[in-house]
């Protein structure tokens, strides 16, 4: 595996723990932007006069 | 707790702050959230454009430029009333409130291919509700009659006013609306549900409050065909590009069958003769554009209403035979008694205009933008003495 290659880094824990939380965060802002995306219709509108 | 265990909580712990805190991002967004110098939802910041505008939205634009002891005019309708074939320095909207004056605020909310049922006429609803002086003034015509509330590109507004509980809860119109529903084909009923459900959710999560906002203001996330040369940048940096009219001379001139063949449309099966060979709107028709008003425009709504019947342009009007033309004005004047007869102040526009206050069939030139200002603005002193 090409990450054995890679320098051991020993991320603090506190700052592990932040990162999760700020993930979860972007993971929330996504959901919620999915619900946007979601609700716009599949096709779109065409203006034809009538 | 063992630090996985600590990991995945926090991970939990930041998917609903993130969750939650765009909604309420959202809900912040659908009280300020609104186009700039906004004369009209024109085609970048409308449907055309997957532009959606929330209906929070709508009610922030009619109280934006309000203040105690002015009434408020909200315009619906179609693109005849946004004011396609206008530039936006020439809008009608724009001139009837410099025809009225300052007592009263003008709001256009018409959207493309709207109906007077929908969009506006339930910012007007729900505004007249919450005690505001209001005016609505919308236009259709003889077959499009009020149309309804949902359905359509302005279809989901009705979901959204529902669902945040700015309607009345008028049952002769939510019966009409649940039996159209049965009605439907399940792939459009299927339609229906999710923008429903969408509405629903946007009451309590305001997603498109907030992503249509950041859409306006910062970035657009969906690539659109209409707006293809800068698809990601924020809609406030596209301005209202209507055109002007092209010149008399180079109009009317595509699809003259075609065109030819809707205007009949608006009369052909809607009316019939007598014995004196008078043309009267038929039966039928009367009896579906009463149940129309009845099922549609709420009854405290009516007296505030104005509704303006557009007739097509004289160039193709001109082509009719004396007949046709004599049933074509008979189907506008019976449609507009009935809805007078319904409370609602309703005239007929185009009667007497020319050929240069169109741009094609149906939309008005600047010219003719002009003149309905002045039949409106008119109208709305007769309906209202502020």
């Amino acid at each position: 595996m090409l990450t054995r290659y890679l320098p051991k880094v020993e991320i603090p824990v506190p700052l592990r723990l932040l990162g999760r939380f700020l993930l979860g965060l972007a993971i929330g802002v996504l959901f919620h932007y999915m619900l946007y995306r979601f609700s716009l219709p599949v096709q779109p509108f065409i203006y034809v006069a009538f | 707790m063992t630090l996985p265990r600590q990991s995945s909580w926090l991970l939990l712990a930041g998917i609903l702050a993130g969750f939650l805190g765009a909604s309420w991002q959202g809900r912040l967004a659908s009280g300020y959230s609104k186009p700039d110098g906004f004369r009209r939802f024109h085609q970048r910041i409308s449907p055309d454009a997957l532009y959606y505008p929330p209906y929070a939205m709508l009610e922030a634009l009619a109280l934006a430029r309000w203040h105690p002891g002015q009434t408020l005019v909200i315009i619906g309708g179609n693109s005849i009333f946004n004011g396609v074939g206008q530039p936006v320095d020439d809008l009608w909207s724009v001139q009837l409130q410099e025809l009225l004056g300052a007592r009263y605020v003008v709001v256009n909310l018409a959207f493309r291919g709207a109906y007077p049922a929908q969009g506006a006429a339930l910012v007007a609803e729900s505004l007249l509700l919450r005690g505001y002086p209001v005016i609505y003034v919308a236009n259709t015509n003889p077959p499009a009659a009020t149309g309804r509330a949902v359905g359509g590109a302005s279809g989901y507004l009705y979901w959204q006013a529902l669902y945040q509980h700015r309607l009345s809860g008028y049952a002769p119109r939510e019966t009409e609306i649940r039996n159209w529903l049965q009605t439907l084909p399940p792939k459009e009923r299927e339609q229906q549900a999710e923008e429903r459900l969408g509405s629903w959710l946007e009451a309590w999560t305001r997603h498109q409050s907030l992503w249509h906002h950041i859409g306006y203001r910062h970035v657009f996330t969906v690539w659109n065909f209409v707006v293809a040369q800068d698809p990601w940048g924020a809609r406030d940096h596209l301005p209202d590009n209507e055109p002007q009219a092209r010149p008399l001379g180079e109009r009317f001139k595509n699809l003259l069958p075609e065109e030819m063949a809707i205007v009949r449309g608006y009369s052909a099966n809607m009316a019939v003769q007598d014995a004196h060979q008078q043309w009267h709107l038929e039966g039928g028709n009367r009896q579906r554009l009463v149940d129309d008003i009845e099922k549609t425009i709420i009854p405290s709504l009516r007296p505030h209403t104005l509704i303006i019947l557009n007739k097509n342009c004289p160039y193709y009007l001109n082509l009719l035979t004396a007949s046709e033309r004599a049933r074509d004005t008979a189907v506008y004047a019976d449609s507009a008694q009935i809805w007078r007869d319904h409370g609602i102040a309703c005239a007929v526009s185009g009667e007497d205009y020319e050929s240069i206050d169109y741009i094609d069939r149906a939309h008005l030139s600047s010219d003719g933008g002009r003149k309905v200002a002045r039949l409106v603005a008119q109208q709305i002193r007769q309906l209202h003495q502020p």
